[in-house]
């Protein structure tokens, strides 16, 4: 266990987020506490509807937890209007979707310069960045004219380029075959060598080779947690 | 900064939707184009009679009447200058045969001080030349004379020779007007003919004098006053410049631009605007996942904002920018056409460039507000539930509409009535665009009916003259019976029209007496004439306030005739400013007989060769030819038809584009949904019924506001252009109301048809596959 004075990078501590009301709340997260230090790379498990998503949301400021603290990189979210989520989420975290939602009319290099652009990066970055990721020959196609594991390493480019300390990956490779799955944990892999801090939600117990810590949930909360 | 690196998504998704974009940049072109045509026009002329009047030294007040008048009004604190002349009716003979002219006078030496005249050819009077006059330019084109040209004058000792020095442009005869209810002249039957004072004094009968006044700054109110107090002084007839003819008509036209000028962007922009939001909401509708993404990122509400609002804005610059430039060409153009129509002696045509701002102002607006609605809700979708995959349309309902439905309707007429439920805003933003396209199209439907129903009215109803003429003498038995007989006359009667001053204790009317046989065939009276008294249009009713039964005051300042008559009923004719008495007692208060006779033909179409056969009879001293007056009202008609055909047009582009647009985005998004029907083996047939009539319930659901609102409107738009002399009744036909419907129906169905044909070439294969719904 590494011994460190850091604070955590993030602190849970008794967060619940419900939807709905009465008869058909649903409580997403149920009175959840966790700490997760920077440089960890946690795999969350869970069956479907566990509240593996909601977690990564709440941490990553487009979800709010209805009750709790939540502290993400010395900064609490609670309470935070939209426009101080905005500027916690443009200098704090990056996002790697299932569905990689990129943006259809603009091209692989022109996605990755729209988030680069946010933390002052230029079209030179997002073009060094998506080399990185393997696809230096395919800056100009359109997400349609690429395939699926093309797609979310744009999507991994698009992440890298914010250079933000924080990466939250909902199912990333859910989508892909063993082989495009395989090359986008390697890129997670790199990063968090990095010491950037990875949180990566999926189904495939396989990914926990990767894992620096394993956390199970259930229902909402978090059944084991175990570091490897 | 990074909303930058949008630009290229936004050009992306235009083009990709380039065809929705362009009906509304084209909605955006026709109203702002109109509104710079017809503001231009507006400032233009306006700005061109403004400078007219001032280099003409144009009066503000006219006033018949004696020297103690015009001293009684120069005496008066706001009256600057005061001049006299004479003004009045004469026979004249301008080479085609005697008609009946105006005479005004000028000073030999030199220009008026007040309405001076602007010399277009040849030079002002000579006091060297005798007998040398000017011929007013409108005058002088329609009958063919220029500088040389030898023309007629009659007098109380018959013909005198004058010979044209010059020809003039006159502030006064801009509209070829001969009075408030003589708007339209016959333009061979009515001419304008400058003398000096010297030569007009004799020719001209008793009362022609006329004294013209300024009031200090033009101030209407002042000048209002004075033509009040100018009665009072014994004037027999007064107006001011709000009242003059020619005035009048040019201020309804520049009024008439000026409404256009706010009733065509209003209404195109409103289509455009809605046009514009159903594009948006639906474009946005199918990025949210990408905009939540972009709001994960960091992006703000601002910046989803800011990228949203610019496709409204670049999609009205796209209409905008051409709008300007052609509609600034257009208006050039068109003020100089209508300027040399009427030959305005100073023209004012600048290009404004107040206009093209104010123009690109109002069309970014427009695409800021209709973007501002839809982007602002993109903005605030939240990131996380605009990621899991939805579906992104309503789901069915049942909605009231199908209560109204017959218990076994079929399923394509169930499914039609509760997709109008699914999108409520859009259904209601067609509902809405509609309504703006049919107060457009009910609008010119009601300005032609109106227009028609008037024209009509007056021209072929109310008055039935044929031909007038004015006699050397009086129309006795024998010259009657003499005139009856001429080739193509199916009768004559004694007449006579002529200036009259009615006074009750209310006030003053100044008016048109004409003078008809009792039970005449040339005019149809709501109100027959007896020898009870006098016969009143509405305009006298009113500025007089009298019943009938009431005594008022009459004076025919020609005439000497000073007299109390009876009111003996009224009249409410589309032109109201006539009254009339029997000819019997004309003769009683003259002591003769009226010096004119009416004629009614046996068939209009002749009426130029029994015209030829009048003048040469020796009894005729001039000629009024009402069946041109009529046709000149026709040719009026027909512009205003092609007006009136210009504003359906335009109605059918916009109910088009803004249709094409809301049911492009509503079949669009259930592409998937008929891709599985047809799958699964439903008939196109079904699709398409299902579609039309979903369409064409939304658009019945703005048929009804549609019309009530376009009725009124209409009106209102008419309102501008009667005047208290002459004044349309709105109204419009059944044929109209029905005509608006189809109108709208056919542009329903003709902007659905590219939507369907695009959905009937559907790869079902690959629409199928898709996710969602
Ligand atoms: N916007 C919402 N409204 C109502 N319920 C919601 C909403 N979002 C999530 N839920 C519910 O919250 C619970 C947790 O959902 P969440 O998406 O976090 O699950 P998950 O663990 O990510 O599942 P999966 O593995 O299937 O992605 C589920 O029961 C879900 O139905
Ligand atoms: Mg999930």
């Amino acid at each position: 266990m590494p011994a460190t004075v850091d604070p955590p990078l993030v602190a849970l501590d008794n967060v619940t987020r419900t939807y709905g009301e009465g008869e058909t709340e649903v409580r997403a997260l149920d009175g959840l506490a966790l700490t997760i230090d920077r440089g960890e790379f946690v795999v969350l498990l869970g069956p479907s509807g566990s509240g593996k998503t909601t977690l990564l949301n709440v941490i990553g400021g487009i979800d709010a937890a209805t009750s709790g603290e939540v502290v993400v990189d010395d900064q609490s979210l609670a309470g935070l209007d939209d426009r101080a989520l905005t500027a916690f989420r443009r200098d704090h975290v990056a996002f790697i979707f299932q569905f990689y939602n990129l943006v259809p009319t603009l091209t692989a290099v022109e996605n990755v310069e729209l988030i680069a652009a946010l933390n002052g990066g230029d079209r030179s970055d997002a073009e060094r960045t998506l080399g990185s990721v393997g696809l230096a020959d395919h800056l100009d196609r359109f997400p349609s004219a690429l395939s699926g594991g093309q797609q979310q390493r744009v999507a991994v480019a698009r992440a890298l380029a914010k250079n933000s300390p924080l990466l939250l990956c909902d199912e990333p490779t859910g989508a892909l075959d063993q082989a495009a799955g395989k090359h986008v944990l390697d890129l997670l892999d790199e990063l968090n060598g990095e010491m950037r801090t990875v949180v990566l939600v999926t189904h495939d117990e396989s990914i926990t080779e990767h894992a620096s810590r394993v956390i199970r949930m259930v229902d909402g909360r978090i059944v084991s947690d175990t570091n490897r | 900064m990074s909303t930058s690196v949008l630009r290229p998504k936004l050009r992306r998704d235009l083009r990709q939707k380039r065809r929705q974009v362009i009906a509304v940049a084209a909605t955006v072109l026709i109203g702002v184009g109109l509104f710079v045509v017809s503001w231009d026009m507006y400032r233009n002329l306006q700005r061109s009679y403004d400078e007219t009047y001032e280099q003409t030294a144009f009066a503000d007040v006219w006033a018949h009447g004696d020297d103690s008048v015009a001293s009684a009004i120069a005496s008066l604190a706001s009256v600057d200058t005061i001049e006299q002349r004479v003004s009045t009716d004469i026979s004249m003979d301008l080479g085609q045969g005697a008609i009946i002219g105006r005479l005004q006078s000028v000073p030999a030496g030199g220009q008026p001080e007040l309405n001076q005249l602007v010399i277009v050819e040849g030079s002002y009077l000579d006091p060297a030349i005798d007998n040398g006059i000017l011929m007013e330019s409108n005058t002088a084109d329609n009958f063919d004379l220029t500088v040389g040209s030898h023309v007629e004058l009659f007098g109380p000792s018959g013909w005198i020779e004058g010979e044209v020095v010059g020809i003039v442009a006159s502030p006064e005869w801009l509209w070829m007007a001969p009075s408030s209810e003589e708007l339209l002249a016959d333009p061979l039957g009515f001419g304008v003919v400058f003398t000096s004072h010297e030569l007009a004094e004799p020719l001209a009968p008793p009362g022609s004098n006329q004294v013209l006044a300024t009031v200090t700054d033009h101030d209407a109110d002042a000048a209002a006053e004075v033509t009040a107090a100018a009665f009072g002084f014994g004037a027999t007839d007064a107006y001011d410049r709000a009242h003059h003819p020619s005035d009048q008509a040019l201020q309804s036209d520049v009024e008439g631009f000026r409404q256009m000028a706010v009733l065509f962007p209003v209404l195109f922009l409103g289509v455009a605007a809605l046009a514009t939001s159903v594009l948006l909401s639906r474009l946005i509708q199918s990025q949210r996942a990408e905009i939540g993404m972009l709001r994960a990122f960091g992006f703000g509400q601002r910046e989803i904002v800011r990228h949203f609002a610019a496709y409204g804005l670049v999609t009205a610059m796209i209409g905008g920018i051409p709008a300007v430039a052609l509609g600034a060409v257009g208006g050039w153009y068109a003020t100089g056409a209508y300027t040399s129509f009427l030959s305005i002696p100073f023209t004012s045509r600048d290009l404004n460039p107040s206009t093209w701002i104010i123009a690109l102002a109002v069309s970014a607006l427009m695409g800021l507000v209709a973007g501002y609605l839809p982007a602002r809700a993109a903005a605030r979708i939240a990131p996380a539930t605009a990621m899991r995959p939805l579906g992104d349309i309503a789901i069915g309902r049942h909605s009231w509409l199908e209560k109204l439905l017959p218990r076994r309707t079929p399923s394509w007429a169930l499914v039609a009535v509760r997709n109008i439920g699914r999108q409520r805003r859009r259904s209601a933003a067609t509902m809405f665009g509609v309504v703006l396209a049919l107060i457009l199209i009910v609008s010119a439907f009601v300005m032609n009916d109106s227009i028609n129903e008037v024209f009509t009215r007056q021209f072929h109803e109310v008055d039935q003259r044929d031909l007038v003429v004015a006699l050397d003498g009086n129309a006795d038995e024998d010259t009657l019976g003499a005139l009856a007989l001429v080739d193509g006359v199916a009768a004559a009667e004694g007449y006579m029209q002529a200036p009259v001053l009615f006074q009750s204790e209310a006030g003053f009317a100044a008016q048109q007496l004409q003078v008809y046989e009792q039970g005449s065939q040339a005019h149809e009276f709501a109100s027959t004439i007896t020898t009870d008294g006098i016969v009143l249009g509405t305009a006298a009713r009113d500025d007089l306030a009298v019943e009938v039964g009431d005594v008022v005051e009459m004076a025919l300042p020609g005439f000497a005739v000073e007299t109390a008559v009876v009111v003996a009923g009224f009249v409410d004719e589309p032109i109201s400013g006539f009254s009339y008495l029997p000819v019997q007692t004309w003769a009683e208060l003259t002591g003769a007989p009226p010096p004119m006779v009416v004629l009614t033909l046996d068939s209009d179409d002749d009426h130029s060769s029994v015209r030829t056969l009048l003048v040469e009879h020796p009894a005729v001293v001039a000629l009024e030819d009402h069946v041109a007056i009529a046709n000149q009202a026709e040719s009026l008609l027909a512009a205003s038809r092609f007006f009136v055909g210009l504003m359906l047009a335009f109605a059918m582009v916009m109910a088009v584009a803004l249709i094409f647009n809301a049911m492009t985005v509503t079949i669009g998004e259930r592409e998937s949904e008929v891709a599985n029907l047809q799958a699964n083996g439903v008939g196109r047939s079904w699709i398409r019924r299902t579609i039309t009539l979903e369409n064409l319930v939304t658009a019945f659901g703005g048929i009804i506001p549609g019309l009530i609102i376009g009725r009124i409107l209409g009106a209102a738009f008419l309102a501008q252009f009667s005047t208290a002399q002459f004044r349309f009744d709105p109204g419009i036909t059944t044929m109209s109301l029905l005509l608006s419907v189809a109108l709208i129906v056919v542009a329903a169905v003709m902007a659905q048809m590219p939507g369907l044909r695009s959905l009937f070439r559907l790869d079902l294969a690959a629409k199928v596959r898709e996710r969602g719904i």
